[in-house]
């Protein structure tokens, strides 16, 4: 075998982690060595446009689904190659595009932060884009994000961005985002407004705070149509969180 | 006056001694900095053994941390000149000096060799990066050659 390929795992993942997602996701091929190192490689970032242009996914082309399926299937095999291995997710990156809805892309995207959250995941990175952003804020253009991010204990970098909302369910909880130190949240919509503290009070290590256009949804005033029970945050009060060192609000 | 300039002693795989000024390894080696620093080193009788590190390996990574103690002050571009003249070895080197980089935690080797692995890789074809790594056995079996072709026909 050459050298470079015996180079111990870590140093693998090292070289790994500084390269684009592109050429990282080449080692695959390049070797068997390498393919071992890429499938113990603990950092998965995804951008859907790797995968598929817009035009490949537009109604009525007829690969369609086929092309999202590819992306569900190579997410889904890493992670699960990971978990069965007794390895740690530590970084799950999505960048996804329409992917939602109709292709129940949604379900997929459950299960992949389920597996992060219970495997030691410490950095979750979520952007989707299409869908609801410029439209309204009727139901079925929102991403729910799964409770299970709440069991995520080595979270350390948390960023949702675009179309996801945060259901008052999460009040019902108890968080474990004791190591959470970056928090960035854009376009997020919280269905009631004492999420936003709930979620920040457990964030007790929070150094970075970062709130691009997040949106309150009033569920009481249920005689209103949607798009006017929302509004954007007022105010948030901060209190007791020795270590934050920005707020970008 | 002026006190002369204290020297460690590192010892090579093959058993070389090699005389160094101890600033030069305290400001690059996190590992040798502790030693000094918790005192497990005595300048009497001391010398570090570096078991996994080779006399010509050692020789260069010696080099590597005089040359950036001396010349720090230097512009940017004569540093990138020297850098990369300095890492211009094969890919057995490559690997010699990286595992010695880590060993012994020079952070700044170690991005640099980082650097010049990533730029082996990006934007090339599998076949031009084996060529460069010396892989002369991928280690797959025909079939699963012909299937990676297949799969990742961007690839190649």
């Amino acid at each position: 075998m050459d050298r470079l390929s015996g180079l111990p795992k870590t140093i693998l993942h090292d070289i790994l982690a500084r390269l684009s997602d592109k050429d990282a996701a080449k080692t695959i091929a390049l070797s068997k060595a390498w393919r071992d190192t890429w499938y113990s490689f603990p950092n998965l970032s995804v951008c859907s446009g790797d995968f598929f242009t817009i035009h490949d996914i537009v109604p009525g082309s007829s690969h369609r689904f086929s092309k999202m399926h590819i992306l569900f299937d190579y997410v889904t095999k890493r992670l699960l190659r990971l978990r069965d291995q007794g390895l740690a997710i530590k970084e799950l990156k999505l960048s996804l595009t329409n992917l939602l809805n109709p292709t129940r892309g949604s379900h997929h995207v459950d299960q992949w932060i389920q597996m992060a959250s219970e495997n030691g995941v410490k950095v979750l990175e979520l952007h989707l884009t299409g869908g609801c952003i410029g439209r309204d804020y009727s139901q079925d253009n929102w991403y729910d994000l799964p409770l299970c991010v709440i069991e995520a204990k080595s979270l350390a970098k948390l960023e949702l961005a675009g179309g996801i909302r945060i259901d008052q369910e999460f009040l019902n909880h108890s968080m474990k985002f004791s190591s959470v130190k970056s928090l960035f949240l854009s376009q997020v919509l919280f269905t009631h407004e004492r999420i936003i503290e709930h979620l920040i009070s457990h964030c007790t290590l929070i150094e970075h705070l970062t709130m691009n256009y997040c949106s309150v949804y009033n569920h009481l005033s249920t005689e209103d149509p949607l798009v006017q029970r929302s509004h954007r945050v007022k105010s948030l009060f901060l209190n007791g969180l020795q270590k934050l060192k920005d707020i970008d609000v | 006056m002026g006190s002369p300039v204290k020297k460690i002693m590192l010892c090579s795989s093959e058993k070389e001694i090699f005389s160094v000024e101890e600033q030069v390894m305290v400001q690059h080696s996190v590992i040798i900095n502790n030693m000094i620093e918790d005192g497990s080193y005595n300048h009497e009788e001391s010398k570090i053994p570096l078991d996994c590190v080779d006399s010509k390996t050692l020789k260069k990574v010696i080099d590597y941390c005089t040359h950036h103690t001396h010349h720090h002050n230097d512009n940017q571009e004569d540093l990138e000149a020297w850098d990369a003249q300095f890492l211009n070895v094969d890919s057995n080197g490559l690997y010699d000096l990286l595992m010695a980089a880590n060993y012994l935690e020079i952070r700044n080797l170690l991005d640099l060799i980082y650097g010049t692995i990533k730029n082996m890789i990006k934007g090339k074809k599998i076949d031009e990066i084996r060529r460069i790594f010396n892989i002369k056995d991928h280690g797959f079996t025909p079939e699963e050659e012909e299937q990676n072709r297949k799969e990742y026909p961007h690839f190649y």
